[in-house]
């Protein structure tokens, strides 16, 4: 077996201990079969060899190969790998990373406040963000490739994250667990096909997390984005709100699911999804999920599917804008809302450029 | 009903469990032509090789090896009033069922005393051409009309469910309303002679030809006792171009019934179908009326309301599937949680390539009375199409204190004020009610949240 082979000499090639080939070859063995099952594969050339370019500020990146080599670390190491959420038997593309990752880094703030960005632009890999007590870590991503990120947050961390998602081969499960009075907030844009899963586990007491997405899909796009919040602790709360383009001949796939357990008296959480579609070829299937085995909740979600409004598009251009220019502005009000931090501002100058683009490239043909 | 309080009573019953033979016997006791047995035998084949639900509630609990699929009654039903359960007899008391009623909903007259009311209403339609039979009658009378549509729009090859109903069914109602006709008073199951339509695997066919109006009631909120655990029925509904059809359900099953059924209506250019489903009883209960708008024009309204109580699971929901221009779906779905009951929205949306300006929106609504209920909510939205609009909305939460704390203020005690503000969340259900029903069921609701009719 070719892969089999593969995954033994890419063992060796980062000294790797038994117990770590071991791992790989169990999510080998899984990978194949539910690939076999679901009739789907993934190349792991097709993720390229790794190409990681990180700048910090106030944290550390530590190498999860190095730490193997060094005795005082090893074991710790061993543990956090071993207890990691995503195990291979999550998904096929859980499996997938598990058996092919070439890169695993932990990142850490050093300092109460810390930044990290953090440019991939292609590899398989697996990271750690460990946000002890109080800190605070603001992370900036720009992502290709497959990769599995994980977060912990200890009692009042909090975590300011904003993703750009630009690239055909993108890949990302990720997961956060958050313990007492802790906070992650996330805002990221899809500038094209990917594929995301998000798991969220609010474990402490008073935890918040925010997601707020922008997807704008075009061509023959592909774009399935699903994320799960588990409500376990008093209190806690999730705020969860996407919206997007989708042109073309593109499919977006929306699916959240918030589930809120029977001890997460007094929790909140809100969905919100909604999508413009600008060519009869586009397409978008959504689907925002509750399960709530407790009445002290204020759980709420909405989402739409619609066309630009015909209305507005005539009152702008009765005002003497041309059709272009019109669903331009039309565009960029419903998606610009999205992001309103000063955090985001990057994220809201490629939002923006990104929906000047669509309309440059459709007044040029 | 066909209650089997008194196995005695009745003329055949099958042994239990499902057998190809068994199959056979129940077409050639019921005289079926060819075509029927044929139907029947390739229904029961799918049914052995499909397999259960992967998604949903559990199912477990159902041993379809322990059931006697075909029990033919023998002319009257004389389950035994002394045996009903004391429960039951109090709920019919409390919620005022009329004592020849309260007979029959327990299975223990197979009529009540209506017949005068009937005959004189049988007279207008006839002189109509509208046909209103159990289906039975139905394959035997007009037998090219049930071979036309039975099956078609809910093959056996749907789902295991659907399966087993065609390889067994038994009951239901048939309806044909011709060309133009418009019947004022709803049909109801409970004016129909020797019915049979409460079967455990009843199959209801409703046509609705060009232009025609007609609204059928089945079922009421006052309980259905039953000793069988299974429920399986299918309904197929045609409503043809410019018609109009209600189909309005209210069921209270004993919560020791498994309630499965398909239930699904097509609708052709400009016709409009109305499911209004009331879901109160019972063990488990899937269901999810479908609307298929094929032709331009078409529109579906579907209300439904379910009540989950101690140990129940309402799985319920609604899908409305987009096909031609113009179309319109609006779906408001409510659902009360109460003593650990778990209740569910589960309901899809599909706007299909080519249904341009189709608009479609979906209201859910729960609401939790204590802390070990459970309510989930699966909408599903699929957008093929760009010139469309689809909005969807839910909330899921208890009864605000303040709106109790007011109410008490005013002098009235906490549990009335409790079952008032419960029966003013399901009132965009209970206002597209006959009164009767209505009535009825404001009182089972009371009755449900309060403990007391006051």
């Amino acid at each position: 077996m070719t892969n089999e082979n593969e995954i033994i000499s890419l063992s060796k090639d980062l000294n790797e201990p038994k117990w770590l080939l071991h791992e790989r070859l169990k999510a080998l063995k899984v990978y194949s079969v539910l690939s076999n099952h679901m009739g789907k594969a993934l190349d792991a050339e097709e993720f390229g060899t790794p190409d990681t370019n990180v700048s910090l500020a106030g944290a550390r990146r530590d190498s999860f190969h190095a730490f193997l080599g060094d005795p005082r670390r090893k074991e710790i190491a061993k543990s956090f790998f071993i207890n990691r959420f995503y195990r291979p038997e999550k998904s096929l593309e859980s499996a997938f990373i598990n058996a092919f990752f070439t890169e695993c880094n932990f990142f850490a703030p050093e300092k109460e406040s810390a930044t990290i960005n953090l440019k991939r632009k292609r590899g398989i890999a697996i990271d750690f963000f460990i946000v002890l007590s109080r800190a605070n870590l603001g992370l900036n991503l720009d992502i290709r490739g497959a990769s599995v990120s994980e977060y912990y947050l200890s009692d009042n961390a909090s975590l300011f994250q904003s993703s750009a998602v630009n690239g055909k081969r993108t890949l990302l499960l990720e997961a956060r667990i958050l313990q007492n009075d802790s906070q992650a907030k996330l805002s990221q844009a899809f500038f094209s096909s990917a594929k995301k899963e998000n798991n969220v586990l609010l474990n402490g007491e008073n935890s918040n997390y925010s997601e707020a997405s922008v997807f704008i899909s075009h061509l023959h796009d592909k774009l399935d984005i699903s994320s799960t919040i588990l409500h376990a602790a008093k209190s806690t709360e999730s705020t969860l709100t996407a919206k997007g383009i989708v042109n073309d001949n593109a499919v977006a796939t929306l699916n959240s699911l918030a589930r809120i357990l029977h001890e997460a008296q007094g929790s909140k959480s809100s969905l919100s999804t909604h999508a413009m579609l600008l060519n009869p070829g586009a397409k978008a299937i959504v689907n925002p999920d509750f399960e709530i085995l407790n009445n002290d909740v204020v759980a709420s979600h909405s989402a739409s599917v619609g066309e630009m409004d015909d209305e507005k598009l005539f009152y702008l251009m009765s005002r003497g804008l041309n059709r272009d220019n019109a669903k331009q502005l039309l565009v960029e009000g419903f998606l610009n809302s999205t992001f309103k931090g000063t955090a985001e501002k990057s994220l809201k100058e490629k939002l923006d450029a990104a929906i000047s683009a669509i309309y440059k490239s459709s007044s040029s043909k | 009903m066909e209650s089997n309080l008194h196995s005695s009573a009745y003329m055949f019953k099958s042994g239990k469990g499902l057998t190809e033979e068994i199959v056979r016997q129940i077409s050639s006791i019921k005289k079926e032509p060819e075509w029927m047995l044929d139907f029947r035998l390739n229904a029961y084949k799918i049914f052995t090789e499909k397999k259960m639900p992967s998604w949903g509630p559990d199912l477990s609990g159902i041993d379809l090896r322990n059931i006697s699929y075909y029990v033919k009654p023998n002319g009257k039903k004389e389950a035994d009033w002394n045996k009903v359960p004391q429960n039951i007899k109090n709920t019919f008391d409390k919620i005022g069922v009329p004592e020849a009623e309260r007979k029959f909903l327990a299975g223990s007259t197979a009529q009540f005393e209506s017949e005068a009311i009937y005959s004189s209403l049988k007279k207008e339609w006839e002189s109509k051409g509208v046909i209103f039979k159990d289906m039975d009658s139905a394959l035997r009378e007009h037998p090219e009309i049930v071979k036309k549509y039975l099956g078609t729009l809910v093959p056996s090859t749907d789902n295991k469910f659907a399966a087993l109903n065609s390889a067994v069914w038994s009951g239901g109602s048939f309806i044909y309303v011709p060309k133009g006709v418009s019947i004022d008073i709803p049909l109801q199951t409970y004016f129909r002679i020797n019915t049979q339509s409460m079967g455990q695997f009843e199959r209801t066919l409703i046509i609705a030809d060009e232009g025609s109006i007609v609204h059928y009631v089945e079922g009421c909120s006052a309980p259905i006792y039953s000793t069988a655990s299974l429920h399986v029925a299918v309904v197929e509904v045609f409503v043809h171009k410019s018609a109009r059809v209600r189909y309005t359900t209210i069921q209270n099953w004993s919560n020791n019934v498994y309630n499965l059924v398909t239930k699904r209506a097509i609708a052709n250019e400009n016709a409009v179908v109305e499911w209004i489903d009331g879901n109160i009883g019972s063990k488990v209960s899937m269901k999810y009326p479908t609307v298929i708008l094929k032709g331009e024009g078409s529109r579906a309204d579907i209300i439904s309301i379910a009540y989950a109580g101690k140990g129940q699971i309402q799985d319920a929901g609604a899908r409305a599937i987009h096909l031609a221009p113009n179309t319109k779906s609006k779906i408001i779905s409510k659902s009360i949680s109460k003593n650990g009951g778990q209740s569910s929205y589960r309901g899809s949306v599909k706007i299909s390539k080519g249904a341009v300006n189709a608009t479609s929106s979906v209201r859910c609504d729960a609401l939790l009375l204590d802390e070990n209920s459970r309510s989930d909510t699966y909408p599903k939205m699929e957008v093929d199409e760009d010139k469309v609009s689809l909005a969807h909305e839910a909330t899921v939460g208890k009864i605000g204190e303040e709106q109790i704390f007011y109410l008490m203020s005013r002098g009235i005690p906490e549990n009335e004020a409790i079952s008032m503000i419960v029966l003013g969340f399901v009132e965009s259900f209970t206002k597209e009610l006959p009164m009767e029903y209505a009535v009825e069921l404001n009182r089972l609701i009371q009755l449900e949240t309060k403990g007391a009719v006051g």
